[in-house]
């Protein structure tokens, strides 16, 4: 076959599919994300740094790629499973085929795969780590490359994802009347946002609410940011989302232990959510499949509405965290917590991804209450 | 907050008779209504006049009304019961009007309106009001304006260039609106949506044609909470109405941040329209140069697209809109399929694609062109993993004898032009286009049909070219075929082989279908509810599994798309078959392909399969599951057509078995049938040649019926009256051969007809029901108004009645349902049709006598005596012995059945009826008292009788001698009688007073003039096409035009005259049918 390309799950399932994205062999963690749209934005979120994703969407490719619907510079994701590619898309914005796209940015394309079933058995049997492979297709060979290489455990992709000079982030969120990015208005204030792999459009949205974002690597000295804050720079910080397992990333933790300590204000998104748990001494947990869609309700335990919201993540963290902050935010497909105010800190966090893009919107107060916050505080 | 506890009894106001606009839908989302209040513990009145809906069943409701959805009787129902609240949004338009009609003539004081408040129905509603919402929350609207009168409407013309759309205001399914492309043409829209709207109101619109359309279906709770619970986009660009638009779920070409644009504007429209709680309906349009996007409507209320996304997701709107009308919010309710809560949004690994059903054919003077009024009948959904498997299994699910993307013949300038006009078969044109060579981008221009559809229909024409004889030796290839969708008819068709063939080489293969279930969530959660469909993967991974089985399990074959001749009364005999198996304890397998229906409400059965009804799917159900009986008599023709095939797979056929079907269906083997057991039928021969035709005409006399030898709903069946009339409808109307015989028939002038419903077990019978047509013979049975009981025939011929039925019942050796028709002609009974399956008129009787025969049908195909059966659905204790049959008692009540035609929505359709159906639905007039129970059945189907006024009679010359009687009957009412020259000299003979008027060919003024002037209050038309072509045909359309009341035979005449005599003693009493039944 053309386009030949071999998979071995953890599990034992070996099964072959047709490939139109980059050739070569990969390695990682597959999970399964139910967004019926965004498939760009998905696979260019640095969170899936290190990962399959299996679109449960079944028609994949139909509106094309463009510029401006990267949530990053390049998609750090291993690859993509879909059930029907489509190379040709129909879309006004629309500027090149997802095809052309993986191929330029290294990531595998896996089609005429039946994701309903690979999702029913990463439901069933959780999250695992695979081999894709173009060159290989043997499972004797796939399985022992899969078993040659290290679990995304035991990976720190933080460094490969975050920025690594400081810059200042010039845009505002979408404004789809002139199907382009704002221009920020005069900030009230400025922050610094610490990258973990951060996805643009939670850049955008903290500009759009009014805030100047210093965006700075994950490996900045943190006397720098207590300096500037302490100098009155800059009002507070923001912790970014990001790929991989929170446990794994103990500078970052050390380094935000020590930001809490000075209790400078701060908001937390996704693994931002998470490192702020662990540097409060609560060790996250991981879930068996995690929240990967753009559909669970969670509830806001201040307001009582239910908020439709855009999630990806595999971790969450322990319900014991309640002894230090209160539940603002609850998922209430699984009750899982997703979002947290701090007690005795002006810290909050929220685990769902209220930047959207993709998915719904009506999360984006959030960003909004952080500016606001800080101000304030 | 649970539940209101400061309400008790809620009104639910159903849809009425099946329309062009207003199907079953209606009844799937009202009996969901009706069900969820009940088990909150409210007290639900209901009323409907359309007896054919599962909502209506006595047991559903605690009082239900089939009566007629008119004001007054509303206004009656609620001083009855002391209604609290009314739930208007489960009706469709007629619930919605009704409601907002009472309610602005003060009529719904003290009764709360749940859903909806009337101030959103009417901001959603009123165009202008809607206009100014939209307005006032920055959405983008087509530029437009409002005329009242047709000099307005000429002015705006100047303003907005051609083309405009002309929208009439508060009509249904875009009634009153059209396109115009010229000042000729928008003149004549115009004046039409002024008249069609009730307050005279058009809108006047810039043209989108070509612009994508999408719908958003949207539920809000009283907490502000939203979700969207399916996205559609249409395949046809906007110009099409969307009922008659191919639709897909989910939107195909949307990035995410089109797609949430649209969500939000879809929030903010049900917030700024106030919609509380409830589902609404936004549509939106989209340029797809630039992405500009402007709002169509919304519709404040479960929808035919509510109803088609819940099939479509597995999430029931109609249920959470109701749960949320009466106190709940969003997370406190359950998704029932996955357990999880009701507040997210459902999401899908397949594609859906709905495409609608037309019935050009019985209307051949009607335009088919699309148009922004809507004029299909049905529609199917079909479900695949790709929208190639998905597209070809809705063609194919069509029942129009498409195998999938079939060869067109014509020119290439037939297949340009088709393209160009929006047209029922546009999508196969475009398939033909493709494969004569034609490039997207020329398509695209021409079509204006988005290029992701075509670049799909493309590949699939492309790969037609694949398939050759080699096929069947070609695993890798059958198996790619197949999951491209493929079906093995249409594979057969490519390589020639035959069906069989295919079938056979793909199980050598193993290459199977596998089922996934339709379970809200893409397989994140475990589906609790077995609701399923098939695919074909191209690498599957699915290992095949075995169904367990731990008791009896029973398969019902649904009947597929509503269509005229096959409408929703075969589906409530399937859902009564469904309920009766879960009575019995037997597993219930629903299949049917028709998302307008209860049938395929995921908690009806205790499995569904939403699937084409073709051998090749429903054949590997049979394997999968391995039932214990397959029931194919209560889904209409579609079912019963597979009994034999599936007879000769070895599928176990419940009931009445296939060789008894084919003596029935077979006019040689039932004639010989008729023979031996002594029994009349009217005179008739089979021709296979022109000749043959006029010969066997010649034998038996004119005038003569004449039809091809299959037909449905009395298709292309006409009464000739001499040998010029059949030579001109053997030239035109049929092609006859060997292989397509013509049928002829004596016909019986001026026969009384029966219907007889009856079930038998082999040894005995039950006849449920021996119904009086009220027109005479010739009329189809289907159009035609029935009374149950009988009112004029002799208990002698009654008798006759009973034995022959019970003759031929056991003679073929029936076990079930059994449908005859008889003509009373001289006084002599004759046979004119045995059915041995449901009938039409099944959920017409059950309702009438209380006992519901497809149920009783059921437990007697899986072997149970009749009278046991009888016995346990006996709940209003009517069952008699007498005669040698069993028979209900009925009691003092008398129902009529009337039918509802769409004469008003196919423009230049006839009002004449004859031997073809043409109504899409009925409605039943329940009383004491045969005249009432028809007057009733009169203002139902919105045919109301006036009490006074002047009655124009227009009769053909073989009924003025029947009309004496009659006219003069009129006269003692204190009506004037209005008659052209012809008529009016006759009653002058005769002594009857008249008053003369020209005939539209004899100059002004005439009678046409005094129509549109509303001078006349009844019109009696009995003239044919032969007698006077021209005259005849305008006034009926002037008729439909300015909703005179009016009867086309004088059957239906005497009935009405009947009424009205009837009227002036007694009062129009209102009384659910449980007090009737139980009396």
């Amino acid at each position: 076959m053309e386009n030949r390309v071999s998979i071995y799950l953890e599990n034992g399932l070996f099964f072959e599919g047709e490939s139109f994205g980059a050739d070569g062999t990969s390695v990682g963690e597959i999970v399964f994300n139910t967004s019926l749209t965004g498939y760009q934005e998905i696979i260019s979120d640095p969170s899936y740094a290190g990962q399959f994703i299996t679109f449960t969407t079944s028609e994949i490719g139909n509106v094309g790629t463009n510029l401006q619907d990267m949530e990053s510079a390049k998609s750090f994701s291993k690859g993509i499973f879909v059930r029907s590619y489509n190379e040709r898309y129909s879309n006004f914005r629309g500027e090149q085929s997802l095809s052309k796209f993986l191929k330029e940015q290294g990531v595998m394309g896996i089609a005429e795969i039946d994701t309903r079933f690979i999702t029913k058995t990463l439901r069933k049997d959780g999250a695992m780590m695979m081999v894709a492979s173009t060159e290989f297709h043997t499972e004797d060979k796939l399985k022992a490359i899969l078993q040659n290489s290290p679990r995304i455990e035991d990976i720190n992709y933080i460094d490969e994802v975050s920025t690594k000079e400081s810059y200042i982030h010039q845009f505002g969120n979408y404004d789809i009347s002139k199907f382009d990015y704002k221009v920020p208005n005069k900030p009230k204030a400025k922050i610094i946002a610490v990258d973990f792999g951060v996805k643009r459009n939670i850049l955008n949205e903290l500009v759009t609410a009014g805030v100047e974002v210093e965006v700075v690597p994950n490996t900045i000295d943190v006397e720098y940011i207590l300096q500037k804050y302490s100098s009155g720079e800059i009002k507070g910080v923001f912790l970014s989302n990001g790929p991989g397992d929170p446990l794994v990333l103990t500078n970052e933790a050390e380094m935000i232990e020590k930001l809490v300590k000075a209790d400078i204000p701060m908001f937390g998104i996704c693994l931002g959510h998470q490192l702020l748990s662990i540097a409060n001494g609560y060790r996250t947990e991981k879930l068996k499949f995690g929240h990967h869609g753009g559909n669970h309700p969670v509830k806001n335990l201040k307001t009582g509405a239910v908020e439709i919201t855009s999630q990806n993540h595999n971790y969450s963290v322990p319900d014991n965290i309640v002894e230090i902050a209160d539940v603002t935010h609850k998922n209430l497909f699984d009750d899982t917590i997703e979002g947290l105010i701090y007690k005795d800190r002006p810290i909050f966090s929220v685990q769902h991804h209220p930047e959207a893009s993709p998915g719904p919107h009506e999360s984006n107060y959030i960003f909004t209450e952080f500016v606001k916050h800080i101000i304030e505080s | 907050m649970p539940k209101r506890e400061d309400i008790k009894t809620i009104l639910l106001i159903g849809s009425g008779p099946i329309v062009i606009g207003q199907a079953s839908e209606f009844d799937y989302s009202g009996t969901q209504a009706v069900k969820t209040l009940k088990s909150l513990g409210y007290r639900v009145v209901l009323i409907n006049s359309n007896p054919a809906t599962i909502m209506t069943d006595p047991e559903f409701a605690d009082r239900t009304y089939i009566e007629p959805i008119d004001e007054q009787v509303i206004a009656d129902i609620i001083k009855k019961e002391n209604v609290d609240a009314i739930l208007p949004t489960m009706g469709g338009q007629t619930a919605l009007n009704a409601a907002m009609s009472m309610y602005e003539k003060g009529m719904l004081e003290g009764v709360e309106f749940l859903g909806a408040k009337p101030e959103a129905i009417k901001k959603g509603e009123d165009r202008q009001l809607f206009k100014e919402a939209m307005q006032k929350i920055g959405m983008d609207l087509p530029k437009s304006k409002y005329a009242y009168n047709i000099d307005e409407a000429m002015e705006v013309t100047k303003e907005i260039g051609f083309p405009l759309i002309i929208r009439a205001s508060f009509t249904l399914a875009g009634g009153g609106s059209g396109v115009a492309y010229n000042i000729e043409e928008f003149k004549d829209i115009a004046q039409k949506g002024l008249d069609a709207s009730p307050i005279n109101e058009i809108l006047i619109e810039e043209s989108l044609l070509g612009w994508k359309e999408y719908e958003m279906e949207v539920i809000r709770d009283r907490e502000d909470n939203c979700i969207i619970v399916c996205s559609i986009e249409n395949f046809d660009p906007m110009g099409v109405h969307t009922g008659d638009s191919i639709t897909v779920a989910p939107a195909l070409t949307l990035t995410d941040k089109e797609y949430q644009h649209m969500r939000n504007a879809s929030f903010a429209v049900l917030r700024e329209i106030g919609v509380d709680t409830g589902g609404s309906n936004v549509q939106f349009s989209i340029n797809p140069a630039d992405g500009r996007m402007t709002i169509i409507e919304m519709n404040p209320r479960v929808s035919r697209s509510s109803a088609l996304a819940s099939k479509a997701t597995g999430y029931p709107i109609a249920k959470v809109a109701t749960l949320l009308a009466v106190g709940f919010t969003l997370d406190e309710i359950t998704n029932d399929i996955t357990g999880t809560p009701a507040s997210f949004e459902p999401v899908i690994d397949y594609v859906v694609t709905k495409v609608p059903r037309f019935t050009f054919e019985k209307f051949p003077e009607a335009s088919s062109t699309l148009g922004t009024s809507m004029k299909s009948v049905g529609e199917v959904m079909a479900i695949g993993r790709t929208f190639k498997e998905s597209v070809q299994k809705a063609l194919y699910s069509l029942e129009t004898g498409l195998t999938g993307f079939d060869e067109i013949r014509g020119s290439d300038e037939d297949i340009v032009h088709e393209l160009r006009r929006p047209n029922s078969e546009r999508i196969l044109y475009i398939g033909e286009a493709f494969r004569r060579g034609m490039s997207i981008d020329e398509v695209f221009q021409i079509s204006k049909v988005d290029p992701w559809f075509l670049y799909h229909i493309e590949e699939i024409i492309k790969f037609e070219e694949n398939i050759d004889y080699s096929i069947l030796e070609n695993a890798t290839l059958l198996r790619e075929a197949k999951s491209m969708g493929f079906s093995d008819s249409r594979i057969a068709k490519l390589s020639s082989f035959s069906e069989t063939q295919v079938r056979v080489s793909r199980k050598r293969f193993g290459i199977n279908h596998q089922y996934n279930e339709v379970d809200t969530c893409s397989a994140e959660f475990e589906a609790l509810t077995p609701y399923l469909y098939s695919t074909v993967e191209k690498n599957p991974l699915q290992p095949e599994e075995e169904e367990e089985k731990e008791r009896k399990r029973v398969l019902i074959l649904g009947g597929g798309p509503n269509r005229i001749g096959q409408g929703i009364e075969f589906d409530y005999c399937c859902v009564h078959s469904s309920f009766a198996l879960k009575d019995m304890n037997v597993e219930s397998i629903m299949y049917n392909c028709n998302p307008e229906t209860v049938s395929t409400d995921y908690d009806t059965s205790d499995k569904l399969y939403f699937e084409p009804i073709d051998f090749e799917h429903v054949a590997s159900i049979i394997d999968r599951e391995q039932p214990d009986g397959v029931i194919v008599h209560f889904g209409g023709q579609t079912p019963l057509k597979l009994a034999n095939a599936l007879t000769e797979y070895g599928a176990k056929i419940a009931g009445t078995p296939a060789s008894v079907i084919d003596i029935a269906e077979d006019r040689e083997k039932f004639s010989q049938f008729l023979r031996k057991h002594n029994l009349k039928q009217p005179e008739n021969g089979t021709a296979t040649t022109k000749d043959g035709a006029y010969r066997i005409a010649n034998e038996i006399g004119y005038p003569v019926l004449v039809r091809p030898s299959y037909v449905l709903g009395g298709r292309a069946m006409r009464i000739v009256y001499n040998q010029s009339e059949l030579e001109q409808y053997m030239e035109e109307a049929v092609s006859v051969s060997n292989e397509s015989p013509v049928l002829v028939d004596k016909f019986l002038d001026r026969a009384i007809e029966l219907d007889v419903d009856a079930i038998s077990d082999g040894t005995s019978v039950y006849l449920g029901g021996v119904m009086q047509h009220i027109e005479e013979a010739g009329i189809h049975s289907g159009d035609s108004a029935c009374s149950l009981p009988t009112v004029s025939i002799s208990d002698e011929i009654l008798k006759e009645i009973d034995a022959t039925t019970k003759t031929i019942a056991l003679g073929l050796g029936v076990r079930g349902l059994m449908n005859i028709q008889y003509a009373i002609y001289q006084d002599e009974v004759f046979l004119i049709e045995v059915n041995p399956r449901a009938s039409r008129t099944v959920p017409f009787v059950s309702k009438t006598t209380g006992i519901p025969m497809a149920k009783v049908a059921t437990r007697v195909m899986l072997g149970e005596e009749l009278k046991s059966a009888l016995d346990f659905y006996d709940k209003y204790e009517v069952i008699k012995f007498e005669d040698g049959v069993y028979k209900p008692q009925l009691k003092d009540h008398v129902a009529v059945k009337e039918a509802v035609f769409p004469f008003n929505k196919i423009d230049g359709a006839d009002l004449i009826l004859g031997p073809e159906m043409k109504s899409t639905g009925e409605v039943m007039g329940i009383s004491n008292s045969f005249p009432i129970s028809f007057a009733k059945s009169q203002l139902a189907s919105k045919n109301r009788i006036p009490r006074e006024g002047k009655v124009f009679i227009s009769l053909n010359n073989l009924d003025k001698e029947h009309s004496l009687e009659i006219a003069k009957d009129f006269v003692d009412l204190g009506f004037k009688i209005v008659a052209t020259s012809g008529t009016h000299k006759y009653f002058r003979e005769n002594g009857i007073e008249s008053e003369a008027v020209l005939k539209i060919s004899e100059g002004r003024p005439n009678i046409d003039d005094k129509l549109k002037n509303g001078e006349i209050a009844l019109v009696i038309n009995t003239s044919d096409n032969r007698s006077s072509k021209n005259d005849a045909k305008l006034i009926r359309q002037t008729v439909l035009r300015e909703s005179i009341p009016y009867f086309t035979t004088l059957a239906a005449t005497k009935a009405t005259t009947e009424a009205l005599k009837e009227m002036k003693l007694h009062r129009f009493d209102v009384t659910p049918i449980q007090d009737y039944l139980s009396e």
